[in-house]
């Protein structure tokens, strides 16, 4: 998600004063990053309260763009306390043993058009380190330039799995859908 | 969990415990008997284990069994592992609540195998056990820097756990010395089965491990019925401290700020068994059993609905 930010940025060159390049600061209260996690009998809601991000557009050449994310997981919540305290364990994100997720983004593009709501398709390849693995994700966002800030919504989906994740396979999916809203303030 | 968890958490532990019942029973000699489940027993004696004075080979037998236990949990910890395919992970664990196995080892090659010696009549046993006991108190704590805002909790509970590793290997004996040792198995049953219902709700890999230590007492409880196990003190001295250890991880796994109390029925169950045993020890088998059912009961029962309250 923190990559859509700096996709975002790029984005942000057709829209904005050309600057080479622009650091931008992450509106924390204004961005959130949840997922929801399904099983054979429903679903559950969670996300992280504490997470920070670094950002840096290039107006001139998205592709340079940087964007850098880091999650501190044990700040992660969800729609059921016992599950919060489930989710640090082991048997999940482990957050004793692994207080960060990480996202670094190894590549930045844009479509180059935009939508009617102002927004430009934007992917975001980068790495994510989770319970210590690096596994390289690609990620699709839409990013929404202004002259006050730049916004990245993403959803996508996770394979759990590939962090070694594996916790409950076969009664929950291994597949975690992310949604993630960033707002930068130029 | 999938067939093939279930077959390393379970059948694979069970097989290893039967072969050590078996074994247990041939050094024991074929000629020993428990006595039938039905018939009056005596009431407490000496606190000797009841099967009279054993020879050299019958004096392994409670070792062998005890060895045999902790080897069933620790195949089941490799081949969980194995079957989790982390690619980063070595064939023996590195977390904090499994680093206690070698405790419970411990307690399998030195109490177990002295358990003819039992605590009534040898110092020496004590001060093994209570070193014991601290030990793999101290050992289940959390360490790292990951745990470090656990640590102004350690010194209260690790005595605490200590304190209950302790009790549980002298209640333990004092039992399976009331000629109980046909039914005694089931108290370490009850004695695991409490805290993996506290473990249940945050941590399966947990959850698991418990599943091949009560898989493996299992055996040796069905074997005990039978009066096939005249070692099964043997048992007891590693399932305690595998008890210690799983309180530890139940208790510093919970992130919830559940009071002290709450574990205090978990932690005191087999003393409270044994205690009240003695007030029924000259009464008949069935008798004994059902009293120490309904106090192992009653006490899983109070601790699990604090833990599990709010469950969904």
């Amino acid at each position: 998600m923190m990559i859509r930010f700096a996709l975002a940025m790029a984005v942000a060159m057709g829209a904005c004063q050309v600057q080479a390049a622009e650091t931008l600061a992450l509106d924390a209260d204004k961005s959130k990053i949840e997922f929801v996690g399904k099983k054979t009998d429903g679903k559950h809601v969670g996300g992280f309260k504490s997470f920070k991000a670094k950002a840096v557009a290039d107006f001139e050449q998205p592709a340079a763009g940087k964007l850098e994310i880091v999650i501190d997981t044990p700040s992660i919540w969800s729609d059921n306390d016992k599950l919060t305290n489930h989710l640090k364990n082991p048997d999940f994100f482990d957050v004793r043993k692994h207080p960060k997720v990480t996202f670094t983004a190894t590549k930045i593009s844009t479509s180059g058009e935009e939508t009617a709501a102002g927004e430009e398709t934007t992917t975001i390849s980068g790495n994510l380190t989770m319970l210590g693995k690096t596994v390289p994700v690609t990620i699709p966002a839409k990013v929404e330039v202004s002259d006050e800030q730049v916004q990245i919504n993403a959803t996508f989906k996770l394979d759990r799995t590939k962090w070694g994740m594996n916790y409950g396979v076969g009664n929950i999916e291994n597949d975690v859908e992310v949604k993630a809203t960033l707002v930068f303030v130029r | 969990m999938e067939i093939s968890a279930w077959l390393v958490s379970g059948a694979l532990p069970a097989a290893i415990a039967a072969g050590a019942c078996w074994l247990s029973y041939w050094l024991a000699g074929r000629g020993h008997s428990a006595g039938s489940l039905a018939e009056p027993l005596p009431s407490e004696s000496a606190g000797a284990v009841s099967t009279g004075e054993p020879g050299r080979r019958g004096r392994l037998a409670p070792a062998v069994l005890g060895l045999g236990w902790a080897v069933a949990v620790a195949a089941a910890l490799i081949g969980q592992r194995q079957l989790a395919g982390d690619e980063s992970s070595h064939w023996w664990p590195e977390d904090f609540w499994q680093r206690g196995y070698w405790w419970l080892l411990i307690a399998a090659v030195t109490l177990s195998a002295t358990a003819w010696a039992t605590f009534a009549g040898s110092t020496a046993r004590w001060v093994a056990a209570g070193v014991l006991a601290m030990g793999t108190a101290a050992g289940s704590l959390p360490t790292g820097e990951g745990w470090e805002d656990t640590f102004p909790l350690h010194a209260g509970w690790g005595l605490l756990l200590g304190s209950a590793c302790l009790l549980a290997f002298w209640s333990l004996d004092r039992l399976a010395g009331r000629r109980s040792e046909r039914w005694f198995p089931l108290v370490v049953l009850a004695m695991l089965a409490g805290p993996m219902l506290m473990a249940a709700t945050t941590y399966g890999a947990l959850v698991q491990w418990t599943i091949a230590a009560l898989a493996a007492t299992l055996i040796c409880v069905v074997a005990a019925l039978a009066g096939r196990l005249p070692g099964g003190i043997g048992i007891a001295y590693p399932a305690a401290a595998f008890f210690t250890v799983l309180m530890a991880a139940g208790r510093f796994y919970s992130y919830e700020d559940h009071p002290w109390w709450s574990y205090l029925g978990l932690l005191l169950l087999a003393p409270a068994v044994s205690s009240v045993d003695r007030l029924v020890a000259s009464r008949s088998t069935w008798l004994r059993v059902a009293v120490a059912a309904s106090v192992a009961a009653v006490l899983i029962a109070a601790s699990a609905a604090w833990h599990l309250r709010d469950l969904q």
